[in-house]
Parts: C-alpha cells; sequence; structure tokens
C-alpha cells in the first residue's frame, strides 16, 4: 500500500474539502477526548471521596 | 465471568484488569484505522476526499445504537433480576451514548453538505437517529429528576425499554422511507457492497470506537460503583 497524497500540503488541501473533511474529525477528536477526560476525573474523585470517607468512618468507629 | 459482572466488588476487580487491556488496544487499533483511513485508504470514485468522513460517522452510528442496545439489557438485567450493576452500565452508557450520537449527527451532516448539497434533511434515518439522541437525554433527564436512586433506576429502565422501539426503526427507515440517506451497504444480504479498500479500515474504525467506548464504560462504571459505595457510607455517618 502507498499513501494516497505525494506531499503534506496535499494531504492538508484534502481534494479542496479540508474543511468538512478536517472539521468532522476535529469535532470527533474533541468530543471523544472530552469524554475521556471526564470519565478520568470523575473516576478520580469518586475514588477520593470514598477513601477519605472510609478513613473518617474508621476513625469514628476506632475507640 | 456474566456473574462477575453481576457482583460489583468482584466487578472492580475484573476491571483492575479488562480497563487497562481495553485501553492499550483501543489505542493501538486507533493508531492503525486513523492511519489507514486518512492516507491509505483510496478516494472515493464519486465523492472523492469527502468519504474520509465515512471513517468516523458509520462507527459513531454503530456506537450510538449500541450503547443504546447496551442500556436496554443492562435495564432488562435490572428490571427482571434485580441486578444492579445492570443499572450501573446503563446510567453510564447514556451521557457516552449521547455524544456518539451527536457526533453521528454532526459529521453526518457535515458530509452531508458536499455530497447531498444539504446539511439537514427530515429523512427517515436522520429523523429516527435525531430521536434517537433525544432518547438519550429524556433518560439523563428523567434519572437527575427523581432523587431517590432506587425509584431513578426504576423509572429509567423502562423509560428505556420502551424508547428500544426505536432501534428497527433506525435500521429500517432507509427501506420505509427512501429518501436521501443510502440504503444498509454493509449488513445485508448478499455480503457487503462497500469495495474491500474502504471497508477494511471502516472496520478498524469499528474496532477502535467499540475499544474506546468499552473503555470508556468500564471506568464510568467503576466511578459509579466508587460513588455508591461513597453515598452509603455518607448517609450511615450522617444518621
Amino acid at each position: 500500500m502507498t499513501p494516497q497524497f505525494a506531499s503534506l500540503s496535499e494531504f492538508l488541501a484534502m481534494g479542496g474539502y479540508a474543511g468538512f473533511v478536517f472539521g468532522a474529525w476535529g469535532l470527533s477528536v474533541a468530543v471523544i477526548a472530552g469524554l475521556i477526560l471526564r470519565a478520568i476525573v470523575t473516576g478520580r474523585n469518586q475514588k477520593t471521596r470514598l477513601e477519605a470517607l472510609r478513613q473518617e468512618k474508621d476513625a469514628g468507629t476506632s475507640p | 465471568m456474566i456473574s462477575g459482572f453481576a457482583n460489583p466488588q468482584r466487578f472492580l476487580g475484573l476491571s483492575n484488569w479488562l480497563l487497562p487491556l481495553a485501553v492499550v488496544l483501543a489505542v493501538i487499533v486507533t493508531a492503525i484505522g486513523v492511519v489507514w483511513s486518512m492516507l491509505y485508504a483510496p478516494a472515493d470514485y464519486q465523492q472523492g476526499e469527502t468519504a474520509r468522513i465515512m471513517y468516523i460517522h458509520v462507527p459513531s452510528a454503530w456506537i450510538a445504537v449500541g450503547a443504546y442496545t447496551g442500556m436496554a439489557i443492562g435495564s432488562v438485567s435490572f428490571l427482571v433480576w434485580g441486578h444492579a450493576l445492570g443499572d450501573i452500565a446503563a446510567k453510564v452508557m447514556a451521557p457516552i451514548g449521547a455524544a456518539f450520537t451527536a457526533l453521528c449527527l454532526a459529521t453526518g451532516s457535515i458530509w452531508g453538505r458536499p455530497t447531498w448539497g444539504t446539511w439537514w434533511e427530515w429523512d427517515g434515518r436522520l429523523t429516527s437517529v435525531l430521536v434517537l439522541f433525544f432518547l438519550y437525554l429524556g433518560y439523563m433527564a428523567l434519572r437527575s429528576a427523581l432523587d431517590e436512586t432506587s425509584k431513578a433506576s426504576k423509572a429509567a429502565a423502562i423509560l428505556c425499554l420502551v424508547g428500544t422501539i426505536n432501534i428497527p426503526i433506525i435500521r429500517f427507515s432507509v427501506e420505509w422511507w427512501n429518501t436521501l440517506h443510502q440504503k444498509a451497504s454493509i449488513i445485508r444480504e448478499g455480503g457487503p457492497s462497500l469495495d474491500p479498500t474502504l471497508l477494511y479500515p471502516l472496520l478498524v474504525m469499528g474496532v477502535a470506537y467499540l475499544l474506546i467506548f468499552a473503555a470508556l464504560t468500564l471506568a464510568g462504571m467503576r466511578a459509579e460503583i466508587w460513588k455508591r459505595s461513597a453515598d452509603a457510607i455518607e448517609a450511615r455517618l450522617q444518621s
């Protein structure tokens, strides 16, 4: 297999449809990156919260 | 394996190695898929380079429909067998599915402008996918409107199952209302009509999207299990 584009500028031009092709791809990358970021942040937040509450519970029950 | 998924604590243990595995596979397959579809797949003889939008539009449509189907399966297992993990999976998949449905609609619109000459048409396929998007939003709105978790879970599960009527409508919309969107070209009688040079990179991107979706769902389910455990401890501490 050989690449379909002879040069970087040809790739960036996308046969005159650069706005459409890179627009659609860029939007997809942005939304998926947002989903990944959201998953990392909520996961981290809930884990820290749970660990803090577990410590609080243990502190409350110990003599 | 299946019963392991039904128990939240065992699920956390499973996810400890399933999640990193899904992430690594997603990164590898996505890298292959992006390079293949953007650089090596040939341009379409009619659509030219705009056909490269297909490699993200079609997989997002698969995830849009697949996530809803996953939610329906989770909702059934929750309603019939009382599996908390089914409820957790459905809750976590909803915003992810909604995001992929939005991507499907947006990338389809961007692809439609140069190929069909319009951003939007009230075509059967386009309209039924828009309805799917609203079903996701309605599901999430209903969940957040009810404070009591057990009531919210039940009501949302029922709403989800009612909405599954839309899934076959999406599938057959291109047959019933033959207006603008093309007919099925991959899962159809007589095999795919798409040329292998375009079909293979599309399937790789489909697997990549599936792996991304799986990783996001696993991560979201872990966070939701931690959240529910934390909520339970908080309630006990306050009483």
